[in-house]
């Protein structure tokens, strides 16, 4: 390939595109310029010294929270023999089905004062100590508070640790065996080896699987409120809402959505440094690795593994098959199961639309590697950065706006009324997927592609093979493990997503989520069974499929050698 | 794939801009308004598309503009059913059935909005408390010290009642009074009005701010049965009856400006002020009727006699940002 030549058609398309996935931080940063000022510095005297307290103490303790669970996990699955490891591998990986807001309904309903464990509780002391007690109330006993700041640290990690697990259990099984093996050949002890080799080998994923975390923590409010934890995203939707400025909600945002990009650029260099570890060693050797150790050391493996899937997904599932077994007749009803297709239609256009989208920018900017080009092409990941309020209403204005400027030309030329062209199409909701979760399938992609020699390319190019040629028929065959596991997760993330598809829903349109939402608004806490377990049984599958083609790779890569 | 999917999406939209059909906004939640609405497609023969918003409606029914397939909006409050017709996105509507249906203090003077429904801001009070609060002002006297809980102080319904004081007492006086009430929480805002009711319940809280349709809710809630237990831990005291008046919370109603389908969209209003729908509110969802000629339920009945804040619905409306503030400085989510 001559890196000479920039390829324009692919470095224009991929601009248009990337302009595109920015609209709507630009309609914020506009919003925020022309009419943000006033409220905001209001804000930032008032609230926001709080938010931003309680938002970093909810980063920090869900950052080492996940960090420890998903890499303890992963450092354990990857070099421990113990029973239960093959469904355990995969069972981790099962909470990430579940929404925030789902979780925290479920988790603060089983661990409430009338939930089965403090019931059993008040139980065991009212044969005990408080005998003579006719009714126990919760001032009597002391049990820790779930609907608060350290709950929701630890619901949220509960929930989000797979993501760390994920990318972390991927880089053990690439290098981490043959690494940890030369060590432990040359006479290492094995806590040695792991604190001094395997850890920091997983530094550059752990980063970026806690970047995820805290990219999912930023984004919700829906668990947040419902804990009584006010962060940023809950007072942008305050300012919006209850002051009526749009404007200093865009102002509060971008704050937000600086830091975020602040992080992803830490998880960039990251990246950049682990690149230099992915190059594979000790090819032909025989692995050592899922280690024995003795019986008793495997029970206790085997616990602490199934606790994490235990409490981030059988809690919140049993919950809600409970509420929904008192409900049967809910499953009958016609219009939640078209929510369910709407919802499955919805992911998977977005996940098909994002993966394409995805391809493109970095294919392009595999062709062109001029720096200011991969900027913007990194920029373009940034949606995730971004509440799924904020990225509604900044995509909702100005494609509204479009449709209206459109509609105006048509009728004033071909005296016809074209309607709200796009707005009514359903398009702006998948898009709006695309912009959020944008970060999902170029990370994944752009691993996948550093991993192949520029070679490749080169070798196809000479065999006459232009750059569309080649990546349909060279690079894409080549990667397809990772673009399915980016599908996926942006699937996986469209189903559950719901501030941006409550704001951009055309007429005649309901998701799942949508449904969870209109029952536990009303305060039917209870109505929201059904939906969800179908929801969490919806994203199961993709979980599932994730989990194994993991495990397959990491077999696959284990048997080589 | 894409392109079926938007095919099959923009057919659907066509049919609905078709007189045949008629589309609500709605922040209104479909457990209490599909029921409404499917009784009024029964009468009418209209076909009825809802939008369940939860944010945002003000801005898209603007944006949309002449283009907008919107007929009808409902609302949950005060604040928001003013904020439309400031937005210039609502039209009057003057017809007589509804006028006598509604009395002059729940619609606009111009006929831009109505209320359908009020829901009285209760003080929900432990039965082991012996000397309960009477008035919105009682719940800052030291004497409820860490006795009270009360949702997210942003919520709507607090962000109303706050706002309310504020018309009321005046600014300086209200904020003490917020003050007073920080100081007498039993635990920091969290959960919805019922979870209050729980808290109570539960022993945690003595006393708690909710909606008097919870509590009807509750009563008679057959699939979570916990719940009648919850309800029969307190009582509920109407606050300030025997002065200004209880703080009520409307939701309302009001046509859109580029309205497609006026006749429908004046039939569903007039529908919805009726003496039958009136009667679903109060039965099924346990409000009250703005409509003097419908009741309210026996067990909301037994709340006690209703004398309701007279304060102007537009004063309300007009000190939410300022009762949003006072939230924030005073730190009452802390």
């Amino acid at each position: 390939m001559n890196r000479g030549i920039s390829h324009p058609a692919w470095t224009i398309a991929a601009l248009i595109i990337a302009a595109l996935i920015l609209t709507p931080v630009a309609f914020l940063a506009y919003l925020a310029i022309t009419s943000g000022g006033p409220e905001f510095f209001k804000i930032v005297q008032t609230v926001m010294p709080r938010a931003s307290w309680v938002t970093l103490q909810l980063m920090l303790g869900v950052s080492v929270l996940t960090a420890m669970t998903g890499t303890g996990l992963a450092y354990l699955v990857t070099f421990y023999r113990f029973p239960g490891r093959q469904v355990l591998a995969w069972a981790v990986v099962l909470p990430l089905a579940l929404p925030p807001y789902i979780a925290a309904y479920g988790f603060v309903e089983f661990l409430d004062f009338a939930g089965p464990v403090q019931k059993l509780l008040r139980w065991i002391l009212g044969n005990t100590v408080l005998s003579d007690s006719i009714r126990i109330t919760s001032k009597q006993y002391w049990f820790p508070e779930f609907r608060s700041l350290p709950g929701a640290i630890f619901i949220l990690s509960s929930i989000l640790y797979p993501y760390v697990y994920l990318t972390v259990r991927a880089t053990f099984a690439m290098q981490g065996a043959h690494v940890a093996e030369v060590a432990r050949t040359l006479g290492a002890k094995a806590w040695t080896v792991a604190f001094k080799v395997i850890i920091p080998l997983a530094g550059p994923a752990v980063i970026l699987g806690v970047i995820l975390c805290l990219m999912e923590t930023l984004n919700d409010i829906g668990a947040v409120r419902f804990l009584g934890v006010f962060t940023l995203t809950f007072q942008i939707e305050n300012v919006w809402i209850n002051r009526g400025s749009l404007g200093g909600a865009a102002a509060v945002a971008l704050v937000l959505f600086s830091v975020v990009v602040g992080l992803i650029y830490i998880e960039r260099n990251a990246r950049a440094r682990s690149a230099f570890f992915e190059r594979r060693t000790g090819r032909g050797q025989i692995s050592m690795f899922p280690a024995k150790i003795s019986s008793t050391w495997a029970g206790i493996v085997t616990l602490v593994c199934a606790l994490p899937p235990i409490i981030g997904f059988g809690i919140p599932f049993y919950i809600h098959l409970k509420a929904s077994m008192a409900r049967p007749l809910m499953f009958l009803d016609e219009a939640l199961w078209s929510s369910v297709s709407t919802s499955l239609w919805l992911a998977t256009l977005g996940a098909i639309l994002t993966l394409t989208l995805a391809i493109i920018l970095v294919y392009a900017a595999r062709l062109n590697p001029a720096q200011w080009f991969n900027r913007i092409i990194r920029l373009a990941a940034s949606g995730y950065a971004v509440p799924g309020t904020m990225i509604g209403i900044g995509l909702l204005i100005p494609v509204l706006r479009f449709d209206n400027f459109i509609d105006g030309i048509s009728e004033r030329v071909f005296s016809y009324n074209l309607g709200l062209l796009i707005f009514s199409s359903g398009f702006p909701l998948i898009f709006a997927y695309a912009i959020r979760f944008m970060a999902l399938a170029q990370g994944g992609i752009d691993a996948a592609l550093t991993r192949i020699s520029p070679n490749l390319d080169s070798a196809s190019r000479t065999l006459g093979r232009g750059p569309l040629n080649t990546l349909l028929n060279v690079i894409l065959p080549v990667i397809w493990p990772a673009l399915l596991t980016a599908g996926l997760l942006v699937f996986i993330d469209a189903i559950k997503e719901l501030s941006a598809t409550m704001l951009l829903q055309p007429t005649g349109i309901t998701t799942l989520s949508m449904k969870i939402f209109g029952h536990a608004e009303a305060g039917n806490l209870g109505r929201t069974g059904p939906p969800s377990l179908i929801m969490i049984t919806l994203a199961l599958v993709p979980t599932f499929f994730l989990a194994w083609s993991l495990e397959r790779r990491v077999n696959s890569n284990l048997q080589k050698h | 794939m894409t392109r079926i999917f938007l095919a099959t999406t923009a057919l659907g939209f066509g049919a609905c801009a078709t007189a045949e059909t008629l589309t609500v906004y709605s922040y209104r939640q479909p457990d209490l308004i599909a029921p409404l609405l499917s009784a009024f497609e029964d009468e009418s023969g209209l076909d009825v598309e809802a939008v369940y918003l939860k944010k945002g409606m003000i801005e898209r029914v603007t944006e949309e503009g002449e283009n907008s397939p919107a007929d009808v909006f409902l609302t949950v409050d005060i604040s928001r059913l003013v904020a439309l017709k400031n937005a210039g996105v609502t039209q009057a509507v003057n017809i007589d059935s509804i006028n006598r249906q509604i009395p002059a203090q729940y619609r606009d003077d111009e006929g831009h909005w109505y209320g359908l429904t009020q829901r009285g801001r209760a003080i929900y009070v432990s039965k082991e408390l012996d000397n309960p609060p009477a008035t919105y002002e009682d719940l800052a006297d030291p004497a409820y010290a860490g006795m009270i809980c009360h949702r997210d102080g942003q919520h709507p319904y607090n962000n109303a009642l706050f706002a309310s004081l504020i018309a009321n007492l005046g600014e300086v006086a209200t904020e003490s009074w917020m003050d007073g009430l920080k100081s007498n929480h039993a635990r920091t805002p969290t959960g919805n009005d019922r979870a209050q009711a729980k808290g109570i319940y539960e022993g945690e809280c003595m006393i708690g701010l909710g909606n008097t349709y919870y509590v009807g809710l509750m009563i008679t809630n057959q699939t979570e049965p916990e719940q009648k237990d919850w309800a029969a831990a307190m009582n509920v005291v109407l606050p300030n009856a025997a002065d200004r008046g209880t703080h009520m919370n409307i939701s309302g109603m009001a046509m859109a400006l580029n309205s497609p389908n006026p006749d429908g969209a004046k039939s569903l209003m007039e529908f919805l002020a009726s003496d039958a729908a009136q009667e679903i509110y109060a039965e099924i969802v346990f409000e009250y009727p703005v409509s003097p000629n419908a009741s309210a339920s026996e067990i909301v009945l037994g709340f006690g006699d209703l004398n309701p804040d007279t304060l102007p619905l537009t004063d309300i409306a007009a000190n939410s940002a300022a009762a949003s503030e006072m939230v924030d400085r005073v730190g009452l989510n802390n």
